[in-house]
């Protein structure tokens, strides 16, 4: 009957032998605090996914086939792209969605187009700008205009001439064209500052509903509340313009000979390419006029008062660009920003047969400021481009160069990328009769009966959003749970531009993959602590043999061997536990982190326990088990499996590694996992990524997340670091002869310690590089790239490599520096064992 | 030549064993000098000191002028290096290391590997040995095994050869094949060979044989 003492070991010196307690303290404690660390992390994590899941509306509606490629193929919702949506969704479609059960607010736009539209001379009336054309002498003018658009990261500029003629017989106040480019008239009435208004059809009340559209009315009335005169539409007036320009105009007479001056002279002669030769000289220069200034006299043009204006020529659909994506794998690889980088091709524009210039009226009824109408949070904005305009940042050039990061908005000219939100918006019925039944560009639908993240929330979305396709056929985009992420689309003639494209089902995924994470980082941790006290139990039992062996002699049996080793270990681990309980509660107080819940202790313990037991089985299941004779014998390796010729420190070493392949592997594979975990924590900390391919919700829950998962995954490679160290010492210990003999043929202790330092850097080497491909491979699992030549790249890479085969030979030349002399013990024993080679 | 002067070394810790006491020895340079003794005598452990493996706890070592007990350990690893071939009774081949690679073994770290392989298959060459260059120790005889250890201890060209009851595991055939290669070194090549041994016959092929018993020289003949 054997009596089981649970005692620490202690050395034959009489100095407590704690090292095995503090790994399993070590272990536990970090796992407990990184716990605690995490679960204060996800209330805050949990709190952003419940404040940003819900979006300004759930679900996007578009006509069949606005799906992209890429949208599709990465879950995404392009952002520039409700203003530039021809119409094709019909009434009945409306109709049928604002019918489906669960659907609370169906918002449609109905984008119409833009028509031109010439501000007054009374315009140009400011303070600053009093002078005027008007008082000219007869003659013939040109009018020069400077029109420039500022596209945020470049002046768009472009130059108008004309010629006038004045004469004083001529209309009072028309112009009279007599060939293209001259004109006729009596004076200068002035003129307007030309600009594109366009113009969408909204329902008010479901506009109301969903964005409060009707409470950001600051003058007149909204849609609805007062009837337009027979014949004109009711519209109401944005007060902000979103383009900005300016325009610069000179009057220049023009030296015409007495007798050539006459209207009719000069169109014989050849117009304005007879003018064009002529010579001038200034008479006059006005502006430049900010489009900011004189839009509130546009606004003004546009007063109820007024009684409307007459639109005979509205460009409708003429503005819209067909625009295709297609990757562009060799940018997409950007290691700077990119998570995804595509290349904008925009579609000839084809003159649309179902063009037609149409006649209409408006009647403003009221003005809106778009600064009243709630503004989506960056961190889950959806698209809701009907008040603010999509943007983008310019970051390379045509040829791939970086440039200093610049703005671009959407232009006054028709080139635009960015295409401007409405200044105008009338009613859907209003749309319907100037654009047609199929005017409808966009549903934006609210679900109803949702108030906060749930499964069950998201299953009702989901059913009303398959409820839409089913009964319409429409193309449909959950939105809910969404957050942008950049995207880089290359703009033919612009550059590289980053948009902030939609992702979908960001909050979903976060909250499934941040629980993933942590029972990822907690296993591969629990696995490099389970090597640490594996390698520590196999050199102890190694140590012990003759303990064994004796034990055996004495009549112990092996089962009672076991027990004993495993009592002890369990003893062990069960102190440990409780110490490292005390001492992640104290963190816990200290740091003011979430109180654990006694059930994770519990749970510790039960794995601590677990992972020890484990641990010390196979060392003390082949210790018990050897035959007396067998343990007392040397147990130098005598396996000759060798992978290269033995002719180099380098190969001996790694000849050494392969003639122990499981524990060769197991140590590869802590290392690997562990650098696996930190690597990607490094690229997702520098391209600030996050876990979901570089969402703004997920980088904000990253910056709260990171600091627990970096100090896990350091100590786990501290974990995978110290076990190796033991291993080597383990080897060490085992080839006491081996390196007697090697000291004895001349070799210095620093030759005999590269040997064993190259194993440990061998292993940290190779463990490093795997974890590097693996942390590379989980980022593009997870829809990231990574450049190797990048910032990053270089770091993960050095990091990857160069830090787990750094801390493995500090970790195992501290281990083993004591290990290496030439003692009189092992001196003596080259000569005296007679064991067998 | 090597000089040990009142060499003393006492084993343990409280209780010692003076393995050792009061040795003075001189060992000229192309002498082959056998040690003979009782086992316990302390034969093995003046081998070792002056191998340089252990350090005496008394008296001085002289390699020609040089005191071996005051070098520090690289020194005394580059002695026994430059110095020093030993030959040990279990032969002490590194069993995952071939025949070859055994007798490379010594200046892997310090000499160019081509050379180092030429210069290692000669020795096989001349211990006879060609056709065993790749086999592993396990794969060899005794006699073999020896004399692959002998081609170990030869590669660094030393000037002395310790060799510990080098015939002791050996069939008298194949002890007296090493026997014969060791004295032909000593005569043809003029190295100074120590050996150790409790054989008579084999001592008296010496030059000179020291007598130990009780850890002190009883005779010289």
């Amino acid at each position: 009957m054997y009596r089981l003492h649970l005692k620490i070991p202690v050395k034959k010196s009489g100095k407590p032998q704690l090292f095995l307690p503090l790994i399993i303290i070590i272990a536990t404690s970090s796992a407990l605090i990184f716990y605690q660390l995490s679960a204060t992390s996800l209330v805050t994590a949990n709190k952003a996914i419940l404040d940003y899941w819900r979006t300004s509306y759930d679900i996007l509606v578009r006509p069949k086939g606005s799906h992209s490629a890429i949208e599709t193929q990465y879950n995404l919702v392009e952002p520039n792209y409700q203003n530039n949506i021809k119409g094709a969704i019909s009434f009945a479609q409306y109709e049928a969605i604002k019918t489906i059960p669960g659907v609370d607010v169906a918002a449609p736009i109905a984008n119409l187009g833009s028509f031109p539209f010439f501000s007054a001379k009374s315009a140009m009336r400011t303070d600053e700008q009093e002078k005027t054309f008007v008082s000219v002498s007869p003659g013939v003018y040109a009018i020069e205009t400077e029109h420039k658009s500022n596209e945020g990261f470049r002046i768009e500029s472009m130059i108008d001439r004309s010629y006038k003629i004045v004469l004083p017989d001529a209309n009072e106040t028309d112009f009279e064209m007599v060939s293209p480019g001259v004109y006729v008239s009596k004076n200068f009435s002035g003129f307007g500052i030309p600009s594109n208004i366009p113009l969408a059809g909204i329902d008010p009340q479901q506009e109301a509903r969903l964005f409060k559209l009707d409470q950001s009315i600051i003058q007149g009335l909204y849609l609805g509340k007062m009837t337009a005169p027979e014949g004109k539409f009711p519209v109401v007036i944005n007060n902000y313009p979103y383009t900005s320009y300016s325009i610069t105009v000179k009057l220049e007479q023009v030296d015409v000979p007495e007798e050539n001056s006459s209207p009719e002279a000069i169109v014989s002669l050849g117009g304005t390419e007879y003018l064009d030769k002529l010579p001038s000289h200034v008479v006059d220069q006005i502006g430049p006029f900010e489009s900011i200034d004189a839009y509130p006299f546009f606004i003004e043009q546009f007063q109820i008062k007024s009684g409307g204006l007459l639109i005979d020529n509205l460009n409708n659909f003429e503005g819209f660009i067909p625009v295709t994506y297609q990757l562009e794998p060799s940018i997409a690889a950007d290691p700077e920003k990119l998570v995804l980088a595509v290349e904008a091709q925009p579609q000839v524009k084809a003159i649309d047969p179902s063009y037609k210039e149409i006649t209409f009226g408006l009647y403003a009824v009221g003005i809106y400021d778009i600064a009243r109408i709630p503004k989506p949070n960056e961190i889950n904005q959806v698209p809701v481009e009907t008040y603010f305009p999509p943007g983008g940042t310019l970051l390379y050039d045509e040829n791939r160069n970086p440039v200093d990061p610049q703005p671009v908005l959407p232009s006054a000219f028709d080139s635009s990328w960015f295409t401007s939100p409405p200044l105008m918006l009338t009613t859907i019925t209003a749309a319907r009769t100037i654009a047609g039944d199929n005017c409808i560009s966009a549903i934006r639908v609210r679900v109803a009966g949702i108030d906060s993240y749930s499964n069950e929330a998201e299953q009702k979305i989901e059913s009303v959003a398959t409820a839409i396709h089913e009964q319409t056929g429409l193309d449909v985009d959950i939105v809910v749970g969404s957050s942008p992420r950049p995207v880089l689309v290359h703009i033919p003639g612009v550059g590289y531009v980053e948009e902030m494209w939609i992702q979908k089902g960001v909050a979903t995924n976060y909250s499934e993959g941040l629980s993933l994470a942590n029972r990822l980082m907690l296993s591969v941790f629990g696995f490099v602590s389970f090597l640490a006290i594996f390698e520590y139990n196999w050199m102890d039992a190694y140590n012990r043999r003759r303990e064994f062996a004796l034990s055996k002699a004495l009549g112990w049996r092996t089962g009672s061997l076991l027990r004993f080793e495993l009592g002890k270990a369990a003893g062990i681990s069960l102190a440990c536990a409780l110490v490292s309980c005390l001492v992640a509660l104290a963190v816990a107080l200290i740091f003011k982190l979430a109180m654990p819940q006694p059930l994770i202790f519990i749970e510790a313990t039960a794995i601590v326990l677990g992972i020890s037991i484990l641990g010390s089985l196979a060392p003390a299941l082949i210790a018990s088990r050897a035959a007396p004779v067998e343990v007392i014998r040397d147990h130098a390796d005598s396996k000759t499996v060798r992978l290269l010729p033995s002719n180099s420190i380098l190969r001996i070493a790694l000849n050494s590694l392969v003639r122990s392949p499981l524990q060769s592997l197991l140590n590869i594979a802590g290392v690997a996992l562990s650098m696996a975990l930190l690597c990607y924590l490094i690229i997702a900390f520098d391209s600030q990524r996050g876990y979901l391919g570089g969402t703004l919700l997920g980088q904000y829950l990253v910056v709260k997340l990171q600091p627990s998962h970096f100090f896990l995954t350091l100590t786990g490679l501290l974990m995978a670091v110290v076990a190796i160290a033991i291993y080597i010492r383990n080897r060490v210990q085992l080839e006491h002869h081996e390196i007697a003999v090697t000291n004895a043929i001349g070799w210095r202790k620093k030759e005999v310690r590269k040997l064993y330092l190259w194993q440990s850097g061998i292993i940290g080497l190779i463990g490093g590089a795997i974890g590097v491909v693996l942390s590379i491979l989980i980022n593009r699992a997870l829809g990231g790239s990574l450049e190797v030549s990048s910032t990053a790249g270089v770091v993960v890479l050095a990091t990857g490599v160069l830090l787990p085969t750094l801390a493995c030979i500090a970790t195992s030349f501290l281990a083993i520096r004591k290990q290496i002399e030439l003692k009189s013990s092992t001196s003596s024993l080259i000569f005296r064992t007679r064991r067998k080679s | 030549m090597i000089r040990l002067i009142d060499v003393d070394k006492t084993y343990g810790d409280g209780v010692n064993f003076q393995a050792l006491d009061g040795i003075c020895l001189d060992v000229q340079d192309h002498e082959f000098v056998s040690i003979t003794g009782p086992s316990g005598s302390g034969k093995t452990t003046l081998l070792n000191l002056i191998g340089t493996l252990d350090k005496p706890t008394g008296g001085q070592i002289f390699y020609d002028d040089t005191d071996v007990t005051s070098l520090n350990g690289n020194q005394l690893a580059d002695y026994r290096r430059n110095v020093v071939g030993f030959v040990f009774q279990s032969y002490n081949l590194l069993p995952q290391l071939t025949a070859l690679e055994n007798v490379m073994y010594p200046l892997i770290p310090y000499k160019k590997q081509d050379q180092n392989r030429a210069h290692a298959r000669e020795l096989l060459q001349k211990m006879g040995l060609e056709d065993k260059t790749n086999q592993l120790p396990d794969q060899l005889s005794g006699g073999e095994q020896q004399r692959v250890a002998i081609a170990r201890a030869l590669t660094n060209h030393p000037r002395v050869i310790l060799a510990d009851e080098p015939t002791g595991n050996l069939d008298s055939a194949s002890g007296a094949k090493v026997m014969e290669i060791l004295l032909e070194l000593h005569r043809c090549e003029g190295i100074t060979v120590v050996l150790v041994t409790h054989d008579e016959r084999l001592a008296s092929m010496a030059d000179r044989t020291v007598h130990l018993a009780d850890g002190r020289i009883v005779s010289v003949q």
